[in-house]
């Protein structure tokens, strides 16, 4: 018998300090109202001074660890765009201050696609026979990289990390992925960077810029983009496993608007009741949004063992992929405060 | 009415909560549209009819109408 990567084990977590849509407000020229009805996004948690990706990561691992209760695994993915710093990869000192011991760990850059393809590497290596278990993670620190005169950016990004633990086993039980539809489109490149750091803006030998510091996004070409990659590969993976729209409890998407999320179900034919929606209390993750959508609607029971969830995202690359499965019985803390 | 205009008078009433007083003729000038609305619908009709045509030439075509006329005419407009 095959063997299939099976979740076991699920935490996220947020930085303490939130941020309402009226602080945001005093940052660039919008208002609690126009941020709500455009992204759906009331408020964000951003990482106070001093604190890296990796501090996240750590947290949101040793949640993951605890829900699937173990205390090691056999390699570490973590998907981030905004790690500690471009070299070395925090994955290492994120399985170190863990505890994890000698294994390996590296890191994967898919921006909000990331923790999908971390799911991916990992059922990879579970399917190969190296690994037994795996834990990955997503997480990004982006309100450091935000551009306060941005209204495209600054009101959007909330950082945060959340994690799963895979393990092997059989491709029938609950919590056993269903396969994977992944893609990229390296021709739209330019619809969301972040130049500084990059070998790219070093090689312009030029001072860097302000600006290069910055994550720019052509927001309502990715808006575009979002809707037709993450719907197609939805729709494509469904095919593959024999699932149909009309099967699914849950949609699972990337947060990153809630308009796109519902113009996806709107053009699947889904219903938009069945799109899960985290959004509304932390933003845009990033790579750590599946996760802590997935935590926190496990965490307050609309997740429910045997629900049929897709998951589905999209981030600059452009990057996109899709997986489904069916919900384990997993424990889980709320990752963000609920009023 | 058109059964495209129909079509798309629902999903603006629906999904994006449009006054249902709304009808084909409507000038989208006298409604309260906001900016993703055309986008959102850019993306809906292409799926459903196949032309895709940018949101600024929906807002141009002024009226579910005139979106009906681009659909049928099958690419957007030069």
């Amino acid at each position: 018998m095959s063997r299939a990567a099976v979740l076991t084990g699920i935490g996220a977590m947020v930085p303490d300090r939130m941020v309402d849509n009226d602080e945001i407000s005093t940052l660039v020229d919008t208002n609690d109202q126009w941020i709500r009805t455009r992204t759906g996004i009331e408020r964000r948690y951003w990482a106070d001074p001093g604190v890296s990706t990796g501090d996240l990561a750590v947290e949101a691992g040793r949640r993951a660890l605890e829900s699937a209760g173990v205390d090691s695994v056999d390699l570490v993915v973590m998907a981030t765009s905004t790690p500690d710093q471009p070299m070395p990869a925090t994955a290492p000192r994120v399985a170190t201050d863990l505890g994890l011991g000698n294994i390996p760990g590296y890191d994967l850059s898919a921006a909000c696609a990331g923790f999908i393809y971390g799911l991916h590497s990992a059922t990879g290596a579970i399917a190969s026979g190296s690994c037994e278990r795996v834990l990955v993670i997503g997480a990004d620190i982006w309100s450091t990289r935000l551009d306060p005169e941005d209204r495209a950016t600054a009101i959007i990004f909330g950082d945060g990390a959340g994690a799963a633990v895979l393990r092997a086993g059989d491709p029938e039980e609950p919590g056993a992925f269903a396969g994977f539809d992944l893609g990229s489109d390296g021709a739209h490149k330019d619809l969301a960077v972040l130049p500084a750091g990059g070998s790219r803006q070093r090689s312009r030998g030029e001072p860097l810029r302000e600006a290069d510091n910055y994550l720019a996004m052509r927001g309502k070409e990715i808006f575009t983009h979002a809707v037709d990659r993450m719907a197609g590969s939805s729709t494509a993976l469904l095919e593959r496993i024999g699932w149909h729209t009309s099967d699914l409890d849950w949609f699972v998407g990337h947060q990153a608007n809630a308009r796109i999320l519902n113009t996806v179900a709107d053009v699947m034919h889904a219903d938009r009741e069945r799109v899960l929606l985290h959004l509304d209390r932390v933003g845009n993750t990033s790579a750590a949004s599946i996760p802590l959508a997935l935590t926190d609607a496990a965490a307050d029971g609309r997740l429910q063992p045997g629900h049929r969830v897709l998951l589905t995202s999209f981030g600059g690359g452009l990057s996109w992929g899709s997986t489904a499965l069916l919900w384990p019985d997993v424990a889980a803390l709320a990752p963000a405060p609920r009023t | 009415m058109d059964a495209i205009a129909k079509h798309i008078v629902n999903i603006l009433v629906e999904k994006f909560s449009v006054d249902d007083g709304i009808t084909a003729a409507t000038e989208f000038s006298a409604l309260e549209l906001d900016s993703l609305v055309m986008l959102e619908l850019s993306v809906i009709i292409e799926r459903e009819y196949g032309p895709r045509i940018p949101e600024d030439e929906l807002l141009e075509a002024g009226s579910v109408n005139g979106i009906v006329a681009l659909i049928s005419a099958g690419a957007p407009a030069a």
